[in-house]
């Protein structure tokens, strides 16, 4: 026999999601490092809704989206190299967010979903809040409309629209980033289609400029 | 009915089961079927829409179909339609219920007298129709196209985000 039962899904609110990194911070400082805190920091960037939740722009998020800087891993990682330092180190924070918390985290270093952002240069800003084994950053607004071009869905229009209600960039701003995105295409079939929702969003943010 | 604002919304969302912004849910929450028919009428940004079949199918004992379909009109009817034909669908992959039956019963027949509208509907949330052109709006899927009615979902995105808050066991 089956019962169905109905769950609360567990939502992050924006003003507890600082709490979860620092019990986050606490366990890399204890389990990860155990104790031995290297000299430097690596960067955490938060992406998507998370970024849009830290930077209270939305109320709610439903997983925790990262991206791990290789570059500051880097300088932490001693002798092992480190992209299998930055791999150990996802898992740990995977498995930290193991849904205990009430949601998953989804972390790379290599990409955004879609996008390769090796080597790429990705526009930040870090919080001020304070850290003892990571800078907690967000990625810029401008960039994650960017990186909602390929799935392009009513809730990523809703954040670009939350977006540009806070921050109104210049076309040219805009055309600029979309430019240096569209090399780091995963799939290069998809270039037509991210062209195709770039030139809607584009449009829509020039009627908002004007209005 | 009065005009309900998105919080107002998101509040009652919450206070039936589905709590969408992080807000907790209000006392005085209105009932049911008047915050189904303030999202069929004008749904906010959101996950409004695409939550429609979790939150009528957390509820479907309380709710009052019959007093939804005296106040809508041949737009909102449809739409009304369109979501509960989602519903049942979504109850198809979702749930495993004893009561499953009694409950696609309910629905079917709170979609009975229901019409597809004659000339394409957008339910889409006004402030987001400037990020689509026209030609967007075309029905594509089953659901849509017999109900003649584009909402940009999917729905896969439908059953996801009643997944999300549904479980079998």
């Amino acid at each position: 026999m089956h019962a169905s039962i109905f769950v609360m899904h567990e939502t992050v609110q924006s003003q507890n999601l600082i709490e979860l990194f620092h019990r986050l911070d606490k366990r890399i400082l204890t389990r990860f490092y155990s104790f031995k805190q290297p000299a430097h920091k690596f960067d955490l960037i938060a992406i998507g809704g998370t970024a849009l939740g830290l930077l209270g722009l939305k109320k709610q998020s439903k997983d925790i989206d990262l991206f791990l800087e290789l570059t500051s891993v880097s300088k932490i990682c001693g002798k092992e190299n480190a992209t299998e330092f930055a791999q150990r180190l996802i898992r740990f924070i995977q498995e930290h967010f193991d849904g205990s918390e009430g949601m998953g985290a989804d972390v790379s270093y290599d990409g955004l979903k879609s996008w390769n952002l090796l080597d790429f240069e990705i526009r930040k800003t870090y919080l001020q809040e304070e850290f003892l084994c990571f800078n907690l950053g967000t990625l810029n607004l401008v960039d994650i409309c960017i990186t909602k071009l390929v799935r392009y869905n009513v809730d990523d229009i809703a954040d670009m629209l939350r977006i540009f209600s806070q921050e109104k960039p210049s076309i040219p701003e805009l055309a600029s980033r979309f430019q240096a995105y569209l090399t780091r295409l995963k799939n290069p079939k998809q270039i037509g289609l991210v062209t195709q929702n770039y030139e809607r969003m584009k449009d829509a943010l020039t009627r908002i400029l004007h209005s | 009915m009065a005009p309900f604002s998105e919080d107002d919304i998101a509040n009652a969302y919450a206070h039936y089961g589905v709590q969408l912004q992080g807000v907790e849910a209000a006392e005085n929450t209105p009932r049911i079927e008047d915050i189904i028919l303030a999202v069929l009428e004008t749904p906010p940004p959101g996950r409004f829409v695409s939550m429609l079949p979790t939150l009528i199918l957390k509820n479907h004992e309380k709710i009052d179909f019959n007093y939804i379909k005296s106040k809508t009109n041949a737009q909102t009817s449809s739409k009304l339609g369109y979501i509960l034909d989602v519903s049942i669908s979504c109850s198809q992959e979702i749930r495993k219920l004893r009561d499953q039956q009694e409950l696609q019963q309910t629905l079917r027949s709170a979609i009975s007298n229901l019409a597809p509208s004659p000339l394409p509907i957008v339910w889409v949330p006004e402030k987001l129709k400037i990020f689509y052109r026209p030609e967007d709006f075309t029905p594509q899927e089953p659901h849509e196209k017999k109900w003649c009615i584009s909402t940009k979902y999917d729905l896969e995105t439908f059953i996801r985000h009643a997944r999300e808050y549904i479980r079998d066991a």
